[in-house]
């Protein structure tokens, strides 16, 4: 079974592999967008992806958060596919930039030519939020992993937990918001992240289903879960049906009608009609990306994708079956313990599930609630370990916003706190993670790492400095095509009283200095004494010969022909006896002075 | 003995993890980011602007001559030298070797590809007018034929429109928006 | 299969690499054409642009425009056009005269049949179109890097160089006033630098109409350099500079200038004149209005 999976994914990928290739080298072109829509195929791949990871998370972390039974195997599965939906969710987005070079302007954060991304802007957020519930997904899932070997950790999941709960919905929020800020007529609504989120859920839903079938069990609750969730979705169709006056209507019969069919038993208990029914639901909601993200295509099921489209979609949907059944693979086989890593049931239900971790809890004494029994939320245990993490997460975020309301990139642009708040729960929730774990690490000492670990942590702590440093530098500029060189000579034009100042200042100051007289420090030294520029020497002489002279050389000065306009020497000429008569005026002062 | 030792190797590996952390961030900054202007080869004409400068009395714009009024400040063409050098100027006996150097040598002996990229406006002339001095931005490095350009970078170019640096000049509030020096 | 699991894993991993290299090697979609494009060609697409009618805008009256509402506006200067839809003929010269003003590229043949051009302005109806350069702009709040930012006096500014091509400012316009280089017009052979104080752009980046910044720019550097350090200043007002699609009219039917100074043919032109702007930007401050009528 696992042979036939790898090569199902990879007669996927490598195709894929290739079509992701030419898509990066040749960039927007390739598939299929216009001027009217401008996103296609990787943004609608995108949101689909991103939606599957929080199937995961809903599972296993808000499952865990309202004491809802889960059995190991099926959180960790869940958690795993989190992880792997994450990873093509964000490839997509890196790969459709037009200069995906330049992806590190979305990073909020000063660089190092005191330039700042616009955080009143969705994709921002969405960078963010992402990339820290990315972060998240693997502590909470590698956590998990551990709690075998290290039962103390497990006081630390529920709190992670709560504190995945709200990002999974902040995370899908913020990717409806790419679409619910703007002005497309169709992406208008209020009711956009509760759309948003409930697709997500019900994808998720039906993947998740679509793995525990290739694990060879069930989880009734799942399945009855993602019956409720297609009605849900039927009920936001039909209100956007309303509104718009439109509907993806083979969307609709894949993920709105078809799922009904669950009611009937014969379907659902028979193994192919369970993955028939979970296929449907998949295939529906991607259409319905493609639907929203592509809102001029009319019917989408004429949706023209050519085969760059189709050879991303292999891509993600190879690499997933990849990277998911072999990783599973792996720490099944790799680990110690083969079998029971990921708490091996053998094709259980859920109520047996049930009843062992209720006994394997009782074993370890954690206090549960009895049913009806209300606990205080901040006399909890969770509580207790995230307060003070809490406190710190709180606290920076409360210094980064003021931070970046200070930014002086922003002085012209009409920004406030509003827009940065959806930045502030993955920078809280990733400082108070951090803040967490390294609390349980050095002072409450829960957990050890290897010599191994403790290696692969240094490293990977200098590669993120390293990246920090790439992010901020920024990459370098091109450089010019052009070339200095000297001053060429201007157009023929008059010459205003200010721009013959500059010249004067520039040509001849060096040797008549900048008032008319000579340069002392130049002349005396260096070169011979220039003629005296007084009112009755330039008024002998008369304009037209002093052009001249400007032009043509005298005595000890070369020809300026070839370097200035008669148009400048003109300015020059008059700037010269507006100087000389300046010089006259202030000698009489000086005179006048000296005589009283 | 040996718990101060452990001590020891323990606030050791602390420093050794910082100091790496901290050093691959200002390594990738540093092969990341612009690279250094690079040291201009001399030319065909040896040019001293020790000898050239206010020792003499001469300012900048003298060959730069467009320092005062255009956005390049331009490099002296053959004729803005011969403005001086048409008589021998000093008893010196490298005057002769400068003066035949001078007569074969090209029209603009210091043509050069210009560093800053092509979307940077900078107008030298602008600078000027508002009393920034040449010294401000290109050092007194130049006394060596150094071009200053060390300092430059959109950085230090905001951190003065800022009002960040040069607070003692007291220059005008400078533009700090994109448009204003970027096309 | 004969092989173990270690030389499966190598080959297949071989077989993707291989596979990942091959999908980016460069395929020639048009072989470099070595000289510049012709003028003809340019003047030819214009051509073709004009023939192909695009939907006339539905305006609606707007009161004329006045400050910026952005913190840091200019109380002096605030750039615009008005286009006289009474006196314009549909000729298409401002097109023509902005392509070559802004070394705006030329599009391969199967864009050009779905009229996709990369025109900053189109001819929508019979009504020269371009970015609106609005108040309140749509593209500039939603852009991830800053590089679509308002400048103080006015204009709707795109440093391409901060560009990361996300393309969210396209999505968000309104009235698809942007373009976005899908081609690498310098390698395909379509674009040519005419005007040599506009950069051309790079493949990957949005572009639309600036107002002729450089020209904006360039008279207020010269304005500036041409003040005594001391002396009370004169503030730059933009007088006399006029945009290329202005300049080019035959009917002088664009006029662009400054809404805020009183001298401006702007101001002087559109005083008796009832202003429209499409439906869709009336409520977004735009600075480049129409005009009909009088009032």
């Amino acid at each position: 079974m696992f042979k036939y999976l790898m090569l199902a994914g990879l007669a996927l990928f490598l195709p894929g592999l290739y079509a992701l290739g030419y898509s990066i080298f040749e960039g927007p072109s390739a598939w299929m967008v216009d001027s009217r829509t401008f996103w296609g195929t990787p943004i609608s791949l995108f949101v689909f992806w991103i939606g599957l990871a929080h199937a995961g998370t809903l599972l296993s972390a808000i499952f865990l958060a309202l004491e809802i039974k889960l059995d190991r195997r099926t959180a960790l599965i869940a958690e795993l596919s989190t992880l792997v939906c994450l990873v093509f969710a964000g490839i997509f987005p890196l790969m459709h930039l037009g200069v995906v070079e330049n992806f590190y302007m979305v990073m909020p954060l000063l660089d190092a030519r005191g330039n700042f991304a616009n955080v009143g802007s969705p994709l921002v957020w969405d960078f963010c939020c992402i990339a820290v519930y990315a972060l998240l997904s693997l502590v909470f899932f590698m956590t998990h992993l551990k709690t075998r070997e290290i039962p103390a950790l497990d006081k630390y999941r529920k709190p992670m937990a709560w504190l995945l709960f709200p990002l999974v919905l902040w995370v899908h929020t913020v990717v409806s918001l790419d679409f619910a800020t703007t002005f497309v007529p169709q992406w208008r609504g209020a009711f956009f992240p509760v759309y948003f989120i409930a697709g997500a859920i019900f994808s998720g839903l039906a993947l998740m289903n679509l793995l525990l079938c290739s694990e060879g069990y069930r989880v009734r609750l799942l399945e009855r879960l993602q019956l409720i969730f297609s009605w849900f979705m039927c009920a936001i169709w039909v209100w956007d049906l309303m509104l718009k006056g439109s509907l993806c209507t083979s969307a609709f019969i894949f993920a709105g009608v078809l799922p009904q069919f669950r009611m009937i038993a014969v379907i659902r208990e028979n193994k192919w009609g369970r993955i028939a029914l979970s296929l449907s639901v998949l295939i529906g909601l991607f259409l319905e990306r493609l639907y929203i993200v592509s809102p001029d295509f009319g019917s989408c099921a004429a949706s023209p994708l050519n085969w760059i489209d189709w050879g991303l979609i292999a891509f993600s949907v190879g690499g997933f079956v990849l990277l998911f059944f072999g990783i599973r693979r792996y720490l099944n086989w790799k680990m110690e313990g083969a079998g029971s890593y990921f708490g091996e049931v053998d094709g259980t239900d859920l109520a047996d599930a049930e009843q062992q971790e209720l006994e394997k809890e009782g074993a370890r004494g954690i206090a549960k609630p009895r049913k009806g029994f209300y606990i205080q939320p901040w006399a909890s245990e969770e509580y207790h370990v995230l307060r003070l993490p809490l406190l710190v997460g709180f606290a920076f975020a409360l210094v980064y916003s003021i931070w970046v309301l200070s930014q002086s990139v922003f002085a012209n642009v009409e920004f406030s706190f509003a827009n940065i708040v959806p930045l502030l729960y993955p920078v809280i929730a990733l400082v108070t993670t951090v803040t967490l774990y390294v609390r349980a690490y050095f002072v409450e000492q829960a957990f050890t790492l290897s010599r191994h670990e403790k290696w692969a942590s240094v490293i990977v702590l200098v590669l993120v400095a390293a990246c920090a440093g790439a992010f901020f530098a920024g990459g370098s500029s091109q450089n010019s095509t052009n070339t200095i060189d000297s001053q060429s000579i201007g157009v023929d034009a008059p010459v205003s009283q200010s721009h013959a100042r500059l010249l004067w200042n520039t040509r001849c100051a060096t040797c008549h200095g900048v008032d008319g007289k000579f340069n002392e420090k130049f002349v005396r030294e260096f070169y011979p004494v220039p003629q005296k520029l007084d009112v009755q020497r330039l008024d002998s002489l008369g304009t037209d010969s002093l052009v001249k002279v400007i032009l043509n050389g005298r005595a000890n000065m070369n020809a300026y022909a070839g370097r200035l306009t008669p148009s400048e020497a003109l300015g020059l000429v008059n700037y010269m006896q507006t100087l000389a008569k300046q010089a006259t005026e202030s000698a009489k002062e000086g005179d006048n002075d000296s005589a009283r | 003995m040996r718990r101060e030792k452990e001590k020891k190797s323990r606030l050791f590996k602390w420093a050794a993890i910082c100091f790496a952390v901290v050093f691959s961030f200002f390594l990738a900054d540093f092969l990341m980011g612009e690279p250094r202007v690079p040291e201009r080869a001399v030319g065909s004409i040896p040019f001293d602007h020790a000898l050239h400068g206010d020792s003499i009395g001469l300012d900048c714009a003298a060959c730069h001559t467009g320092s005062r009024a255009s956005a390049n400040a331009f490099m002296p063409s053959k004729a803005d030298c011969m403005d001086c050098h048409r008589l021998p100027l000093t008893e010196n006996p490298g005057i002769e070797t400068l003066d035949s150097v001078l007569a074969k040598a090209d029209d603009r002996p210091w043509s050069h590809k210009r560093h800053l990229p092509d979307h940077v406006v900078f107008h030298h002339g602008v600078h000027a007018a508002a009393g920034v001095a040449c010294a401000d931005c290109h050092g007194r490095g130049y006394m060596q034929n150094r071009y200053g350009a060390e300092l430059f970078n959109m950085q230090s170019c905001l951190k003065c429109h800022r009002g960040e640096t040069f607070k003692e000049k007291g220059f005008k509030p400078a533009a700090t928006y994109c448009a204003a020096c970027h096309r | 299969m004969g092989m173990d699991r270690r030389e499966f894993i190598k080959s297949c991993s071989l077989v993707a690499v291989m596979g990942l290299l091959f999908g980016c090697r460069k395929i020639p979609l048009e072989e470099l054409a070595g000289d510049l494009p012709s003028l003809k060609r340019f003047e030819d697409e214009v051509k073709l642009a004009l023939s192909q009618a695009k939907k006339s805008l539905d305006l609606v009256k707007i009161p004329t425009p006045g400050a910026l509402k952005i913190p840091g506006a200019s109380t002096l200067n605030r750039f615009g056009m008005a286009i006289d839809l009474d006196s314009c003929d549909g000729c298409g010269k401002c097109i023509l005269a902005c392509n070559l003003e802004n070394n705006v590229p030329l599009v391969p043949n199967e864009d050009a049949a779905r009229g996709r051009f990369m025109h900053w302005v189109d001819m929508r109806g019979s009504a020269p179109f371009m970015c609106a350069h609005c108040g309140n702009a749509p593209c500039e709040r939603v852009c991830p890097t800053g590089a679509a930012n308002h400048t103080p006096d006015g204009l709707s500014a795109m440093m391409y160089k901060r560009c990361t091509g996300s393309r969210f400012c396209g999505a968000n316009c309104p009235v698809q006033a942007r373009k976005f280089n899908f081609n690498d017009a310098q390698k395909l052979g379509l674009a040519r630098q005419f005007n040599r104080e506009v950069p051309l752009r790079d493949k990957g980046v949005m572009e639309k109409c600036s107002l002729c910044l450089h020209r904006l720019q360039n008279d207020r550097l010269k304005f500036k350099t041409s003040l005594t350090v001391g002396e009370t200043a004169e503030e730059w007002r933009g007088r006399g500079v006029k945009t290329a699609c202005a300049e080019a009219c035959p009917k002088n039917a664009i006029i662009f200038g400054n809404w805020l100074d009183e001298k401006s043919p702007l101001v002087k032109l559109t005083k008796n004149r009832v202003l429209y702007a499409p439906r869709e930007l009336a409520d977004l401050d735009p600075s480049v209005v129409f005009m009909r009528g009088r009032r």
